[in-house]
């Protein structure tokens, strides 16, 4: 299973979203992740993908959008662990 | 002063969520004390619990259930429930006039223990983003406001026992006072968790579980009582200005008359006659009735030995010789010991004797205790009352007590 069907199955258990509703071309505010969301998502995205996201600014708006940056950051060495609290 | 009125009722208990099917349980004494059947249960030396059925992951969406711990799950939809019954929806309020207290003892506990397990025993890297905002104590309150824009004040009283009858007390002081119209008051507790449940057992308060009947561990008065059953829910009032409620056609349930909180100041844990008298004629006082006046107490009546023998003391104290002539009973025998959620479920019940003329049971009451002599309505409903005015007992640890007094309208 790659990293866009994994994040596809992720979304879907977590927002109750009939998996087709959640495509790579969907927005995810439009799933429901807003702001403070995104934060649960990625602490649920950094344990189904064993990797740690580090504090950085990154524009992700779509779901396609935040597969590949997951993968980009499966492919680098790990960060610093610990989310600096904002 | 202006006249309060409650307008509308909503809960979620171990023995109904919803308010005709609550009170139908507590006049037929069905109790909602239960064998717990968590994995924990077998560390625990009473496994037993006033527990809720609620499924709270198919009432609220996805992404808000998350951000709830059990303890909002349950104010939520009691609030939900008050407000409907209340017929407020469609009705035009003002915002600002509007205000939200609740009252819990030990708030969003779920959601640390579940946090410390995760980061001491699992070695986690990190805990859920949304641990602060599920274990704040004010969550419920600001839950409740967010989803209906009451932008009046919103706050959270946390005086264990008895925190959801000083929210509902408090809030009639705002209304009478005129600085609000309408407020959303009362009370939840999530205490079925292995480490809220060992801390109580710890106390040496909780009921050993009667081996006949589970059910029937909880026996308050009773000579043969060993503690208090913990109990989970919520409940919540909708508290309206009287000429509000008469302005939109409201329904009135009751009018809230009287509101006593005094400090007993003896000891952390022990209660005194003095302390809970003291409340019971302040509340008579606020009132402005006579003790004659009562017509059904809701009692305290935790099943511990101190507080029942204390609280007997106490109302022989406040009421004289006429304490023997008023239905008292507890109702903590069949839904257990809400904590913060305690005041305002029983709160509930007071009215729903008042308006029905029937005093629920105290349960379970087989052995009469010489120190507990009052008519306690032991083990079978008491009908065709007339009930012009009923009183609302909740006591604490660190010594908050309050009493509520409502009238029939």
């Amino acid at each position: 299973m790659n990293t866009l069907d994994k994040l596809q199955d992720l979304l879907s258990k977590e927002y109750a979203l009939p998996r087709e509703v959640v495509t790579p071309e969907t927005a995810l505010d439009a799933v429901g992740v807003d702001s403070l969301g995104m934060m649960e998502l990625l602490f649920e995205i950094e344990k189904t993908f064993d990797i740690v996201i580090p504090n950085e600014q990154v524009e992700l708006k779509t779901v396609g959008q935040l597969a590949a940056y997951i993968d980009h950051l499966r492919v680098q060495p790990r960060a610093a662990p610990g989310l600096a609290a904002s | 002063m202006r006249r309060v009125v409650v307008t509308g009722m909503g809960l979620v208990s171990p023995v109904g969520n919803a308010v005709p099917q609550f009170f139908d349980n507590l006049i037929s004494g069905v109790s909602g004390i239960r064998m717990l059947q968590e994995a924990f249960s077998e560390r625990l030396l009473s496994p037993i619990a006033g527990s809720v059925e609620f499924d709270a992951a198919a009432y609220f969406p996805a992404a808000k259930y998350r951000m709830l711990d059990r303890v909002s799950q349950f104010a939520l939809k009691a609030a939900d429930a008050a407000i409907e019954d209340a017929g407020l929806d469609g009705d035009a309020l003002l915002p600002e006039r509007v205000g939200v207290f609740m009252g819990t003892g030990m708030g969003g506990a779920q959601t640390l223990e579940q946090g410390y397990q995760d980061l001491f025993i699992e070695q986690a890297r990190s805990v859920r983003p949304f641990s602060v905002l599920m274990a704040m104590q004010n969550a419920a309150a600001a839950w409740i406001a967010l989803d209906r824009g009451f932008s009046g004040p919103n706050l959270t009283y946390s005086t264990a026992c008895s925190s959801s009858a000083v929210a509902i007390g408090e809030a009639w002081q705002r209304i009478r006072q005129g600085e609000t119209d309408m407020m959303i008051a009362g009370g939840a507790e999530a205490p079925l968790s292995l480490g809220v449940l060992k801390a109580w057992e710890s106390l040496r308060t909780v009921a050993a579980v009667d081996a006949d009947d589970p059910a029937a561990s909880c026996k308050p008065f009773s000579a043969n009582r060993s503690g208090l059953v913990l109990g989970e829910g919520a409940a919540v009032v909708v508290l309206e200005a009287w000429e509000h409620a008469v302005a939109r056609n409201a329904r009135i349930h009751a009018e809230l008359i009287g509101y006593g909180l005094y400090t007993d100041t003896g000891h952390i844990t022990r209660p005194s006659v003095e302390g809970q008298a003291r409340a019971m004629q302040l509340a008579l006082a606020s009132a402005h009735v006579e003790a004659a006046d009562i017509g059904y107490i809701n009692a305290h009546g935790t099943g511990t030995a101190a507080n029942d023998a204390v609280e007997t003391a106490a109302i022989r104290q406040v009421f004289g010789p006429a304490a023997y002539g008023i239905p008292v009973s507890s109702t903590k025998s069949m839904h257990g010991h809400l904590l913060g959620g305690a005041g305002a479920l029983e709160f509930i019940a007071s009215i729903l004797a008042m308006q029905s003329g029937i005093a629920p049971p105290t349960m379970h009451l087989q052995h009469p205790d010489l120190e507990c002599d009052l008519d306690y309505v032991p083990n079978e409903a008491r009908k065709n009352l007339d009930i012009a005015m009923a009183m609302s007992n909740s006591f604490a640890f660190g010594g908050t007590d309050a009493v509520l007094i409502v009238r029939r309208v």
